[in-house]
């Protein structure tokens, strides 16, 4: 049976993982010289964020930290979970922060929660605790994961029928039967190149 | 025949992604579709339309992908798809000659012979254009052409709206101009599906989608009859979920059928295998040895490929027989199993990529004519059926949200989210707003401005088609998937910023619609 939903634990703090800035990708910009955050949902734990801060951005959001808070001030994502919440900026069921180099521009963050709608704030942390936005990400909700606790009333089943059905459905086999034609064929490529004397000499008849 | 137990719906994903490369006379990537036109496309249609003329009842719903649809209908690719057909079957010829006192390799040399003529009957028969030869079929009620996104963009990556909405509103159109009506079904790229998009697909008319099996299993509130009925969405857009069991009896790769010791090697080729100077006028320009599509040997087992054994395509076909009674035994068995759970008759959803059948196995498409007589001539408990037909007998059905989900790895976004490829989106999600802004800001253009604002939806919507993404995580042609990205980008901004400024130069605008001439009628109001 799946995963209980939910079960994994939150991670309070993560650390950066250092990511060179991609900038000049034949030939494209590193940035677009917005002050952005955006965020978008890769599987039902992790979601991907990429962000851009203008110089001038910068430097105003460095600004508004009290002066006696600039030093030691670091940026920091603050990833909200937001589920069921009109988001104010204050009012996030919780967060969790990671320090990032700002100039790094992309993130893949763990959320440690399923079936949660997540919102991410890039900007300055003070040693004292402040916090100053410089951009704030759209909701991205992850994927749905595991079967819904929700019955419905008119296509009422019973329980064991309805697990039994399940299993018929795959429900065991999620996400281990989905072979595309591409990684089945590098596969048995991989498994040739890897026995003895493969490869045939050019010439060597038919 | 009598009332079956249950529905087998196959599903046959026929895509690939635009490539067309008029500014060189030879073109290396060109060949993924003539390959798949001689392995596959041409071979299905054949199959498909002989089926029809013996009156044996099958069903198959089909996406032909706009991109792909595009190709089938562009002269340009289809000349050339001609040549390397008569070169090819000039090959088949000698080869016949050469192996004419071999004993062991003179059936298979005369297999290819008559395979190649078979696509050139084909071709003469539509004058090159075979998308005639689907529409009849659909026409005549024995396939079901579905959609797909426009190039094949995946659409839960996407930030902006408007340009999903304008992957769907395109193919629409396009759908239509190949095949005179609107498309009822859509196979969304990938099988990538978040919610919302459901919203678009009903704005459009579009009946129904499908999703990886988890998509339904995961659906709010719980699917009553799992994958084996489609659940609408609150819009009334109907879901399919795919099939797992008879997925992984074809695909797998211990128990799958297309590894077969009996089945023909796919990684051995007579373009390494013969004398440099024999072959060479069926290379590339570059002279580089490469696959050109005949082979003689089979699969023979996990023996290096110096190994392999000569191919008996007798014995191929009977294994191919065997296979489809396999395979419909055991469809037969689930629908029986199922049927006593359930209290409707229920419907088997098999997806498949196209390609699988003839090209990657090349005893796929007489599987699927073995498949499609046995169901039809020696048993009962299953029918095949297209999901309009099944909507038509089962019009009542639960109301639930499916789940985002996909059907690459793990069953989620990362094969098109990862470390390889992540940082195309910032680009692409640019463009989507630039694409967004610049259409509304004119609504009503004219002229050059018109050719210029259509010929960026077109370089947007070439860069977003996710096979780029997709190979990019795959490891192989990275530099042609980063070029295609990156060139696209570079030629949608240059033409952005043209248009800002006022300044649009004529003769880029031309020579790009030439280049990148996907789409002909396109509108690009379609953002709006």
């Amino acid at each position: 049976m799946v995963k209980n939903p939910g079960s994994l634990t939150l991670t309070k703090t993560q650390t950066a993982r250092t990511s060179i800035p991609r900038a000049d990708k034949g030939g494209l910009p590193g940035g677009y010289g917005d002050t952005k955050i955006v965020a978008l949902p890769r599987d039902p734990l992790w979601i991907y964020a990429y962000w851009e801060i203008n110089p001038k951005d910068m430097s105003a959001t460095m600004k508004k930290l009290p002066p006696k808070s600039r030093d030691g001030a670091a940026w920091i994502l603050r990833v909200h979970d937001i589920t069921g919440v009109k988001f104010t900026g204050s009012n996030s069921v919780t967060s969790f922060d990671i320090f990032v180099a700002p100039e790094s521009g992309s993130w893949h963050i763990n959320c440690g929660r399923v079936n949660r709608v997540w919102c991410v704030d890039i900007g300055l942390s003070g040693p004292d605790g402040i916090f100053v936005l410089a951009a704030r990400s759209n909701a991205v909700p992850t994927p749905r994961f595991g079967i819904s606790p929700i019955v419905d009333d008119k296509w009422g089943i019973v329980e064991k029928d309805f697990y039994r059905i399940m299993k018929l459905s795959g429900a065991d086999d999620i996400g281990a039967g989905s072979f595309s034609t591409a990684r089945l064929m590098l596969e048995r490529w991989k498994e040739l190149m890897s026995l003895p004397s493969s490869g045939t000499k050019a010439g060597s008849g038919k | 025949m009598r009332i079956p137990k249950g529905y087998w719906c196959p599903v046959l994903h026929a895509h690939l992604p635009y490539v067309r490369h008029p500014e060189y006379p030879d073109f290396l990537e060109e060949d993924w579709f003539y390959e798949g036109l001689t392995e596959t496309y041409l071979p299905l249609l054949a199959i498909f339309e002989n089926l029809a003329a013996e009156g044996i009842h099958f069903r198959v719903t089909m996406t032909i992908t706009p991109t792909l649809a595009g190709m089938m209908s562009d002269e340009l690719l289809m000349g050339r798809y001609r040549e390397r057909l008569v070169k090819l079957s000039e090959l088949s010829l000698k080869e016949v000659e050469r192996l004419k006192d071999d004993h062991d390799f003179l059936r298979t040399a005369e297999m290819y012979k008559n395979i190649l003529a078979d696509c050139r009957r084909l071709m003469d028969k539509y004058r090159g254009r075979i998308l005639a030869g689907f529409r009849n079929l659909q026409d005549s009620g024995h396939i079901e052409i579905i959609t797909c996104c426009a190039t094949h963009g995946f659409l839960p990556l996407m930030t902006h709206r408007d340009a999903i909405a304008a992957q769907i509103r395109i193919a629409k159109r396009d759908y239509k101009r190949h095949f005179g009506r609107d498309p009822r079904g859509i196979w969304l790229a990938e099988c990538a599906y978040s919610g919302g998009i459901e919203e678009i697909l009903r704005d459009e008319g579009i009946r129904f989608f499908f999703v990886e099996a988890h998509g339904i299993l995961y659906a709010e509130p719980r699917p009553k009859y799992g994958i084996f009925a489609p659940l609408y969405c609150p819009g009334g857009v109907a879901c399919f979920g795919r099939d797992q069991e008879s997925a992984h009896q074809v695909w797998s790769s211990e128990i799958g059928y297309p590894g077969d010791p009996s089945y023909r090697e796919f990684y051995r080729d007579v373009g390494y295998d013969l004398d440099y100077d024999y072959i060479k006028p069926y290379l590339h320009e570059d002279g580089v040895r490469r696959n050109v599509g005949i082979k003689y040997y089979r699969v023979t087992g996990k023996v290096p490929l110096d190994g392999k054994m000569p191919y008996d395509p007798a014995r191929a076909r009977e294994q191919a027989a065997t296979h489809a009674g396999n395979f419909l035994f055991n469809r037969t068995k689930q629908t029986e199993h199922i049927s006593s759970v359930i209290d409707r008759r229920p419907i088997v959803v098999s997806p498949f990529d196209a390609e699988l059948f003839g090209h990657w196995w090349f005893e796929g498409p007489m599987f699927l004519d073995y498949l499609f007589r046995k169901i039809h001539y020696d048993q009962n408990v299953i029918k095949c059926i297209t999901p309009t037909e099944y909507l038509d007998i089962y019009p009542k059905n639960q109301i639930a949200r499916p789940a985002a989900s996909s059907w690459g790895d793990k069953g989620y976004f990362e094969v098109w989210l990862n470390g390889s490829n992540d940082w195309i989106y910032r680009h692409l999600h640019k463009a989507e707003e630039r694409m967004t802004q610049t259409a509304r800001l004119n609504r009503q253009a004219a002229g050059l401005t018109r050719r210029s604002i259509n010929q960026m939806a077109r370089e947007l919507m070439l860069a977003q088609s996710s096979d780029w993404a997709f190979i990019m995580t795959t490891g192989t042609m990275v530099e042609y998937a980063m070029k295609r990205t990156v060139g696209h980008i570079r030629r949608f901004t240059k033409l952005y910023e043209q248009v800002r400024d006022r300044s649009i130069d004529g003769a880029y605008v031309a020579e790009l619609e030439r280049r990148d001439n996907i789409f002909p009628d396109i509108d690009y109001r379609a953002y709006l």
